[in-house]
């Protein structure tokens, strides 16, 4: 008997739907980890500074600084490379500290208002690093990456899956039960949010799983010479500046910050995030400024950074090479990951990719609760809803706010000089994070888990600013005060962050029972409105 | 079935294992007592601006050292005592190779002082690693106290369920 096509456009419709849920489901608590830290990692600039006590003090306007002071001692030195000197600004990244580097020499830090050298804390600070590094799953190794970049493929499946359902399938939007309001919300915020979330996904899978996973068609493409693809887009992506010839003549350079205020009325667009120090004291001297134009996202920031070459001798421009100046694939290359690395982008540009992945977050939140809720019926009025997918993703999703609470705390609580603090950090944080777990599993009913879990966050996100200001020694006031308001905004942000879990922790059902007589109560509302 | 499996894992795999962004010490013994030392990145860069130092065996003392010019390669008199060559690219970048001898052999020889330095380091990362034990065990017992928690809990509801 051949089937109509109606019924196959219906047969099509379950098929789609089926392979969503099931792999919607396997993939929503790896997507919900690169959401929850990704929004961490979003925030990393301002969390950078806030974790550090060498990075307690205000930011300087650029032109102001008084860069021979600083240059000087560090380039004198026998040891130190003379050419190609990398000066990082204050301000790139939120870094109120300025930089001297070199491509082969650790950087050395200084308070660009007092001139002193800065003792980095280095490796024993990464608060922010390990949070992204959570992001794209770094901390279980390379197999860790491999496995989210694989993860971020599955998710972009998903998204077109979902997509394609919304397209053919009528859901209805109307009632007020539990399994369609958490319908109706995944389907509403992954509508709504899509476009840039495809876009973050892609990229994250391309870095994880394309650039490593690149290697046959970079043998195909240089014929075999080479199977490193950096090797192949390395050249257009990050092209090597020519040598300049030193003259071997001494001269005097001019002051930096002058040629810094050149270089801004040549082109005012760009804001100027480092320098490079070119021959630096020879007759052949020149500075090279990279920096990013704000008006013009999307077409630089990342790979292509429009710069401006004087001459330190005499401030003449020597080039100018503007955003627009660049090949077609460094524009494909850059539009497509500008959302997920938001190189130099405002704060208002990063709280907006904030929220959308908060957004996200709940999106997969509400996904999880309807499967969950779904399972859940058919215990309903026997046993207590008790599945080991229900505690994994309560241990998960909720029980990951706790433990990262108590980093934040843990970071201002173990003494910079102890041996191993980033390993017991990051070691109390997992054991924390597992213990979650074991709770999720040790009471039967999940919503007082649930309850307990958030109000513990709360507790432990409002504790991180005050273990901050009594152990920085910085109070609200001083922090103000001295224009330390990136530090002050983290603190203030970790607060707010605990109220509102507080608020959802005493608003939340203690049990099931509860929660559904709140559920039905609303129905009945609606009923009686009609 | 299987093997065809295994060929193309391996296809996949090994490129994905080879992927890095490394520098490369390149030696070339001129025969006239001296060595051409060069350092580039492998995918071509040149590593102008790297560290070379030459390191006594016996001493341990540093018997030479200059960054790489434009060039990216040195020409350097071959020491008498066995040396290592170190190319210092900074962080996470510094590739070690033993020192080409002269023609006529060297005139010193390696103490045991090197073999030493070693074991002491070692000996230290072992009581590191002691001490982090502690945090495994931790995560073990949490997971066994999990699975018994998971256990009973059903157990109990699966009790509840028979009545």
């Amino acid at each position: 008997m051949a089937i109509d096509k109606k019924t196959k456009l219906n047969l099509f419709k379950q098929r789609i739907q089926s392979v969503h849920v099931s792999a919607g489901i396997t993939f929503s608590l790896f997507m919900y980890i690169c959401l929850f830290f990704g929004i961490f990692a979003i925030l990393l600039p301002y969390i950078k500074v806030w974790e550090k006590p060498s990075r307690h003090f205000a930011p300087i306007e650029i032109t102001k600084i008084n860069y021979s002071a600083m240059i000087d001692p560090v380039i004198s030195a026998p040891d130190f490379p003379k050419n190609n000197i990398i000066v990082r600004l204050p301000g790139f990244m939120n870094e109120p500290a300025l930089s001297i580097s070199h491509q082969f020499t650790k950087a050395i830090f200084f308070n660009p208002s007092s001139m002193e050298r800065i003792d980095d804390e280095g490796k024993q600070s990464r608060l922010a690093l390990f949070l992204n590094h959570m992001h794209y799953g770094r901390p279980l190794g390379f197999l860790g990456k491999v496995f989210f970049g694989l993860i971020s493929v599955g998710v972009l499946f998903l998204i077109i899956g979902g997509l394609i359902q919304v397209y053919l399938i009528k859901y209805g939007n109307k009632g007020k039960t539990k399994q369609r309001f958490f319908s109706k919300w995944h389907r509403k915020i992954f509508t709504w949010v899509f476009a840039p979330f495809i876009l973050i996904t892609l990229t994250g899978a391309l870095m994880n799983v394309g650039l490593i996973g690149a290697s046959p068609m970079a043998g195909i493409l240089t014929n075999g010479k080479t199977t490193d693809i950096q090797a192949v887009v390395g050249p257009t992506l990050f092209p090597q500046p020519k040598a300049v010839p030193s003259l071997k003549e001494k001269a005097k350079m001019l002051p930096i910050s002058q040629l810094i205020k050149k270089a801004q009325s040549i082109d005012s667009d760009i804001n100027f995030q480092e320098l490079r120090l070119i021959n630096w004291n020879d007759k052949s001297a020149q500075i090279e400024l990279k920096g990013y134009n704000p008006y013009m996202p999307f077409l630089n920031g990342i790979f292509n950074k429009p710069s401006i070459i004087l001459s330190a001798v005499d401030a003449s421009l020597i080039k100018h090479v503007d955003v627009m100046d660049r090949t077609w694939s460094m524009y494909v290359a850059e539009s497509t990951f500008f959302l997920h690395f938001l190189f130099g982008v405002d704060i208002f540009t990063r709280l907006f990719i904030t929220l959308l992945m908060l957004a996200s977050t709940f999106a997969v939140g509400f996904a999880v609760s309807l499967y969950l809720e779904k399972k859940a019926k058919k215990f309903d009025g026997k046993i207590p809803f008790y599945h080991w997918m229900g505690k994994l993703s309560l241990a998960v999703i909720i029980g990951v706010i706790p433990a990262t609470g108590l980093i934040f705390n843990l970071q201002w609580l173990l003494p910079f000089d102890m041996q191993d603090r980033v390993f017991w950090q990051q070691a109390i944080f997992f054991n924390f994070w597992l213990a979650t777990l074991t709770w999720s599993f040790y009471r039967i009913e999940s919503f007082k888990a649930a309850k307990e879990f958030l109000i513990l966050g709360a507790v432990l996100f409002m504790f991180a600013p005050i273990v901050h200001f009594i152990n920085s020694g910085f109070t609200p006031i001083s922090l103000f005060v001295g224009q330390m308001k990136g530090i002050l905004n983290v603190d203030i942000s970790l607060f707010i962050f605990g109220l509102i879990l507080l608020f959802v922790g005493l608003k939340l059902p203690k049990t099931r029972e509860e929660s559904k007589l709140i559920w039905n109560k609303k129905e009945e509302r609606i009923n009686s409105e009609k | 079935m299987k093997n065809r499996l295994l060929v193309v894992l391996t296809i996949f795999l090994i490129p994905v294992f080879v992927y890095a962004h490394s520098l490369v010490l390149n030696l070339d013994n001129n025969e006239d007592g001296t060595i051409t030392v060069e350092g580039v990145f492998n995918t071509g860069q040149s590593a102008a601006g790297a560290l070379i130092r030459l390191e006594s065996l016996v001493s341990g003392e540093v018997l030479y050292k200059k960054r790489l010019p434009e060039e990216s390669e040195l020409i350097i008199k071959i020491p008498n005592e066995p040396y290592q060559i170190v190319l210092d690219g900074g962080p996470g970048h510094i590739v070690v190779k033993e020192g080409i001898a002269p023609s006529k052999g060297f005139t010193k020889e390696v103490k045991k002082q090197e073999v030493v330095q070693v074991s002491q380091d070692s000996s230290m990362t072992k009581k590191n690693t002691n001490f982090s034990n502690y945090i495994y065990i931790v995560t073990i017992v949490l997971l066994l106290l999990t699975l018994f928690i998971s256990i009973k809990n059903t157990s109990k509801l699966m009790r509840q369920l028979e009545k």
